[in-house]
This record gives C-alpha cells, sequence and structure tokens, in this order.
C-alpha cells in the first residue's frame, strides 16, 4: 500500500508542477507576484468544463482551447492590470492581481453558480493500468504524462527559442534588454501569457478527476507558491522536481502521520528549508 | 532572492488564512445538475387559473377586509457559496407561502384554505434576509428582520448560520424554526442557550447514525451480509468530527467494529491518500460524512483502486446532491445509500409530497430534496402553530410549537413533534440506495419502500 501511496503522490506531484511552472515564470522571471494565478486555472478548468459540455470534447482533446483561452487571459491582465502597476512598488502589483483574483472568482460564481460541476465519462476516467500489485489510474497518469511534456516544452521553448532568450534576459536585467533592442513589453506579455498557458493545460488535465467550483483552485495556488520557492524563484526544472517533492511529501505524510495533516507537512517542510536555504532546494 | 523568500513567507501566511477562512464557511454543497424543462402547468396554475402570480407576489397582495397579514422572516444564503442552494430553498419556502396564502385543489386543510383560518383568513407576509453564507451577517440579518415585527423566523441552512440566528431570535423571545441544518448541537441542550426558542425538523446526525446501524442490522439478518467491520471517512470540519463521534460511539452497541477512522482538510485536491487507507483497513461498510466535491473525489478513487464495501453509508452532504446520482451511475456503482427526506419515487405514494415536489419543479426544474422540503415545512408549521394557538403572538406560538404533534402528509413519517430542547422526534428522512442513478427507498420497512437494497457481496 505504501508503494501505491507513493505512486500515487509522483502522479499529483506532477500536476502540481506544472500549475507551479506558470507562476514561476512571472514571479521568478518577471518578478510580479501574479495572486490571480489560482483563478487563471479555475477558469481553465471552466474552459474545459464548457467545451465537454457543449461539444462533448474530451478535455485531453480541448486541451489547446484551454490553454489558448487562458493566454489570452494572460496578455489580457498584463495590458489591463500589471502594466499599470509595473513601475509602482511590488506591493502594488500584488494587490493590483488579488483585486483581480477577487473578480475572476466572483464573476466564476455568478456565471456557473457556486454549485460543483463534473466532467465525467471521459477517455481515461475510471479506468486503471494494473502493475503486479499496484494500480495507477489512466486519469492520473495522462496528466503526469502530459504535464511532464508541457513543463519540458516550456523548458525549451525558454532555452531555445529567441523569444525565450529574450525573455530570460529580461528577467536578469531589464534596461539591458532593452538597451539590446529587446521590446520588454512584448517579452512581459508573453510571459504573462505563457504563465496562463500553462495552468490552462494544467486545467483542462485535471478536470477528470476534479470536481469544479470557484474555491476549487485556492489550494492549488497555495502550493504553487510552496512549490514555486522550494524549487527556486524563476527556475521551471526546479518547479518540476518541487512539485514531485510535494506530491510525494503530501502523500506520504498524510499515509504515516494521519490525512488531516499531509498539507501542514508540506508547509512545515517549507518552512524549514526557507530558514535553511532561501533560495529554494533548487535555485541559483 | 531572500527578499523574494521574505516576500514568499508572508504570501504564503495570507494564503493560508485566506484558505482557512474559505473552508470555515463551506457547509453542505450541491452540485448543479441539468435543468429539465419545465413541466405543463403547475399545480399552482391549475387552481388559480391564468392570472396566477409568483408565490413572492402573492405574500404582498392584502387579504380581504381589516385583516393584517402575518410576517415570519426567513434568514438564508442567497449569495456567497452556498448561493444556489439558499436560492432553490427560498423556493421552496416561497412555495409554502403560496400554498397557505391561496386555495389549492388538494385534500389538505392548509392549502385548501385562504390564509390562515384561524386567523380571520390572515395571510403570510415573508421576509427574507440574505446571510451571504456567513455566519456574522445571519446574525445581523437575522437582527435586521426582528425590528420587523415579525412573529417568527425561519432558516439559516448550514448549522452554523442557524445558530447566529437562533442567538437573535433568543434575544427577541421569537419563536424559530431551522429547517434542515443537521448538527446535533443545536438541539442537545448544552452547547447553546436558545433552546426555548429554537425548534429543528431534520434529523440530527445522531439520529441519522442509529438509523445507519439498523439499516445494517437488517441487512445482515435478511440478506446475509456478513457486515462487522466499518470504517469512516470524514471532512475535518464541525459536520464531519460530529458525525464521527456518533459513529465510533454507537457501532458496539450495535454489534459492529470500527476498523478506521480517516479525517481529511476540506481543501482536499485529491482523495487517494485518504482511500487508501480506509481500503487498507478492509472494512465491509463505509460511512462518509463528506460533501459533494469529497464524496466524488473518493468514489472515483474507490472505483479506479477496484475496492467494493457491501455498502457505503453517506450522511447527508454530497449524497443529497442530485448531482452524485449521475456520478454515481458513471461509476456504475450501486452500494451508495443515506439518508434523505425526499425522494421523487415516492410521489405516487405522497399525494401532497407530490403536489409540492411539482410546484417547486415548475420554478426551480429539480425535484425537491430533502433540505428544501424542511425548510418548506417550517413555514407550513408555523401556519399550522397559529391555527392552533388562534394568534400570531410569538409567545402564543412558542407554546403551540412545543405542545403539539403538528400533520405532515409530505413526510413519510406524516408528523413532526418537539421534544424540550426543539429537536423534532419524529425520523423525518429515510434511507434511499442509489440505484442505477436512481434514488430508491430501501428503510426503514414501511409502506413507503420502493426497491429492496442491494448488497455488494
Amino acid at each position: 500500500m505504501l508503494s501505491q501511496v507513493i505512486i500515487n503522490g509522483i502522479m499529483t506531484g506532477f500536476v502540481y508542477a506544472l500549475v507551479a511552472v506558470g507562476l514561476t515564470l512571472t514571479w521568478g522571471v518577471m518578478d510580479i507576484i501574479n495572486f490571480a494565478h489560482g483563478e487563471f486555472l479555475l477558469w481553465g478548468m471552466y474552459a474545459a468544463f464548457g467545451l465537454w459540455s457543449l461539444f462533448s470534447l474530451d478535455p485531453i482533446l480541448s486541451l489547446p482551447v484551454s490553454a489558448a483561452l487562458i493566454f489570452i487571459l494572460g496578455v489580457f491582465t498584463y495590458f489591463v492590470v500589471v502594466k499599470r502597476v509595473l513601475k509602482a512598488s511590488g506591493l502594488t502589483a500584488l494587490l493590483a492581481t488579488f483585486g483581480l483574483s477577487m473578480v475572476l472568482k466572483n464573476l466564476a460564481q455568478m456565471i456557473f453558480t457556486a454549485n460543483y460541476k463534473n466532467v465525467t465519462n471521459t477517455i481515461f476516467a475510471s479506468k486503471t493500468i494494473k502493475l503486479g500489485n499496484f494500480f495507477i489510474r489512466q486519469d492520473y497518469l495522462a496528466a503526469a504524462v502530459g504535464s511532464l511534456t508541457l513543463t519540458l516544452l516550456v523548458l525549451t521553448f525558454i532555452n531555445k527559442t529567441k523569444t525565450g532568450v529574450a525573455i530570460k534576459a529580461t528577467s536578469m536585467n531589464r534596461s539591458t534588454a532593452q538597451l539590446m533592442g529587446i521590446n520588454t513589453d512584448r517579452i512581459f506579455a508573453i510571459t504573462f501569457g505563457l504563465s496562463g498557458a500553462c495552468v490552462g493545460a494544467a486545467a483542462a488535465l485535471m478536470v477528470p478527476f476534479t470536481p469544479i467550483t470557484p474555491g476549487s483552485c485556492t489550494l492549488y495556488s497555495v502550493l504553487a507558491f510552496v512549490i514555486v520557492a522550494l524549487g527556486g524563484f524563476g527556475n521551471i526544472t526546479g518547479a518540476l522536481y518541487a512539485g514531485l517533492l510535494v506530491g510525494v511529501v503530501e502523500a506520504m505524510g498524510g499515509y504515516f502521520l494521519g490525512t488531516s495533516f499531509k498539507y501542514a507537512i508540506i508547509f512545515l517542510m517549507y518552512l524549514i528549508v526557507m530558514q535553511i536555504r532561501p533560495k529554494g532546494l533548487f535555485g541559483w | 532572492m531572500k527578499s523574494k523568500s521574505k516576500v514568499g513567507i508572508i504570501l504564503l501566511l495570507i494564503l493560508a488564512l485566506l484558505l482557512v477562512a474559505c473552508s470555515g464557511g463551506k457547509t453542505t454543497e450541491k452540485t448543479e445538475v441539468e435543468k429539465p424543462a419545465a413541466t405543463d402547468a403547475t399545480p399552482a396554475e391549475k387552481t388559480d387559473g391564468a392570472e396566477k402570480t409568483d408565490p413572492a407576489e402573492e405574500t404582498e397582495k392584502e387579504p380581504a377586509g381589516e385583516v393584517e397579514n402575518v410576517k415570519l422572516g426567513a434568514v438564508l444564503p442567497l449569495t456567497g457559496a452556498t448561493a444556489t442552494t439558499g436560492a432553490n430553498l427560498k423556493v421552496a419556502m416561497e412555495v409554502a407561502v403560496d400554498l397557505i396564502n391561496n386555495s389549492h385543489d388538494l385534500d389538505w386543510d392548509i392549502a385548501k384554505n385562504e390564509g390562515i383560518a384561524a386567523l380571520n383568513g390572515a395571510k403570510i407576509e415573508l421576509l427574507f434576509g440574505d446571510c451571504q453564507s456567513d455566519a456574522t451577517i445571519a446574525s445581523t440579518e437575522a437582527a435586521n428582520l426582528l425590528e420587523k415585527d415579525i412573529v417568527g423566523i425561519a432558516g439559516a441552512y448550514a448549522s452554523g448560520f442557524s445558530a447566529a440566528v437562533a442567538a437573535q431570535a433568543l434575544e427577541y423571545n421569537i419563536p424559530m424554526i431551522c429547517g434542515s441544518s443537521s448538527s446535533a448541537s443545536l438541539t442537545d441542550g448544552k452547547t447553546y442557550d436558545f433552546a426555548s426558542v429554537f425548534n429543528r425538523i431534520a434529523a440530527n446526525d445522531e439520529m441519522e447514525t442509529k438509523e445507519f446501524y439498523l439499516f445494517l442490522q437488517h441487512l445482515n439478518e435478511k440478506y446475509n451480509a456478513g457486515i462487522k467491520k466499518v470504517a469512516i471517512a470524514y471532512i475535518n470540519n464541525a459536520y464531519g468530527i460530529h458525525a464521527d463521534e456518533m459513529f465510533a460511539q454507537y457501532a458496539p452497541e450495535y454489534g459492529f467494529e470500527v476498523v478506521a477512522q480517516v479525517a481529511y482538510e476540506p481543501t482536499i485536491t485529491a482523495a487517494d491518500t485518504e482511500a487508501a487507507q480506509i481500503i487498507n483497513a478492509n472494512p465491509d461498510v463505509v460511512f462518509q460524512a463528506s460533501y459533494i466535491g469529497d464524496l466524488t473525489m473518493f468514489a472515483q478513487a474507490y472505483k479506479a483502486y477496484d475496492y467494493a464495501p457491501k455498502m457505503i453509508m453517506c450522511y447527508c452532504g454530497g449524497f443529497q446532491d442530485a448531482s452524485f446520482a449521475e456520478v454515481a451511475k458513471g461509476l456504475g456503482v450501486n452500494y451508495y445509500s443515506g439518508g434523505q427526506a425526499s425522494a421523487e419515487v415516492l410521489s405516487d405514494k405522497m399525494p401532497v409530497f407530490k403536489y409540492v415536489n411539482e410546484m417547486y419543479k415548475t420554478k426551480t426544474g429539480l425535484d425537491i430534496d430533502g433540505p428544501a422540503l424542511e425548510e418548506f415545512a417550517s413555514i407550513i408549521l408555523f401556519v399550522q402553530a397559529m391555527e392552533i394557538a388562534g394568534s400570531s403572538e410569538p409567545a402564543d406560538i412558542i407554546n403551540a410549537l412545543r405542545n403539539n404533534s403538528f400533520d405532515a402528509p409530505y413526510l413519510t413519517v406524516g408528523k413532526i413533534e418537539f421534544n424540550e430542547n426543539g429537536q423534532n422526534i419524529e425520523m423525518a428522512s429515510f434511507i434511499t440506495q442509489l440505484i442505477d442513478g436512481v434514488y430508491q427507498v430501501v428503510f426503514p420497512l414501511d409502506e413507503y419502500v420502493t426497491s429492496e437494497p442491494i448488497v455488494n457481496q
């Protein structure tokens, strides 16, 4: 049973990682704390739910649409909310995105009501792969594989493309990047959009096993902040490793110490790591 | 980077506080189901003809002659996290007002009469307060209503909201009838001091636990189910903790062995670890004190890990949500049972229930569920008490409520009677089992049973 619990933790960790990758882009690279990150995830879930309920489109198939929609939401957020407070103190941007999070959450409640919504009968729903004594849920496996693939794609984009390198350069020194001819305004918009696309994709991967309500994503949002801090700000591979770590610690902690403590253990781990290594486990 | 870490810690503390705040207000949750097309003519339309208006509008009509309207108040969560449920409960209360204020072609005095007979046909005017799914605001809204010369107050769905309203009702010595809150602490006579004015219709979790164990004994005796070991998965809040206490307290008394008690946080993102602990204990029957989101995650996890207990007994919460029927059906499982005060399958056996259900369904597109039926009953009871007292004085209503048994033809038990702490001693709910996605009545064994239970062997 313990092995089964660890497998479940790894699967959950991959999903956490993808949610955190989006956050690490804006927080670590742009140095902007997007408090509305969880609500981006929420709207991604509603997008996947809407496509499923209206067009019977399986979330796995509608993933690109969910990602694209939240990419647009991210770009829109940058131009309408973030850009206007970019030169102000960090606290101003934080409060602006906090306000946005309230708007997005309440808007979701107004449109979709507070009622839970379930995406059922998906391609991988309630199916398992049996390996010896272990069961692997296919919906979790699909989410994990999708999450890993997308994280690697983001990593490749950041490291190998001209735009990705420009994002890195902007994160290192905005003024110098501007002197080198980089349109930092455009880069910020793309980064915010990319962050949105990540959570939009994560949302599509998660809806087969996550009931949706306006409060669904609050904990995911908190865990994403922990993962980004543990993984090192702006470190995409760090977010991946930290996501896995959090998933496994949550599962094992819950198994050994009681499930009511499983999140407390994560936050305890976070506090200890921050005291010993403030840059995060994988930060530089 | 170091400054980022500090900001991060502060941020996490803020987020953690927000999370606690959000989960603290979480109560019984509901899931939206597809709303079917409205039925043909409503019973109200049938009886009142083309000029029939909304029940809320009906309350604004002045009764004939010099008789003044009798004002009642109701506090419900009409916005906030439980807004959709609150809206449905409001409709149920409005249906009650319609039945009271207008003459309906139904063999039931309350519905036949126009207004309150003992008060010369006085009509009910129902004033609503929105507690915004917040106990503090529930208290303020109750105080606002109590300043408006109401003679009784109803509501407020979640036990925390109801307790806040009841505390205000005690200040004004106005009777309160709480329809659907389930926490036993409301009527234990110890936790709160508002017993003198407070009355609760719903069965509390202690009563529900005893009925669950009686049902399991019945399964052992009649179906040779061989149920010995029981376990519980419960949400770590007042509702879940109390359900767990009752579960553990009564198991030995009814001859069952508790093999696991698994608590989980209200904000879980997955229930796999919790399900694994239950599966590891290998109980014959699992009890669940869960809301719809959690219950769905547990159901998916049990199914994914090929775990099929003989029965899963659910304390109200998520099981009563009609959308769970779709979840269970989608998973192809028939082993979920739980307490309900209402089931559409009873329509043919209960004409008053059928009539009420049709009125409700016309307005919401949904069959009336347990909480809505209990809130409907709260308004009906006020009028029944006034009919008996021959008065709309709050003190007389309080006396009438405590010293009489009330006819309730819309409930299977048929009557409502309160004890000295305000608890309805008649079991308002029965046990239903989700069989092929339909709530079938399986226990207690009376004329309302609609199906044999299915024991997963």
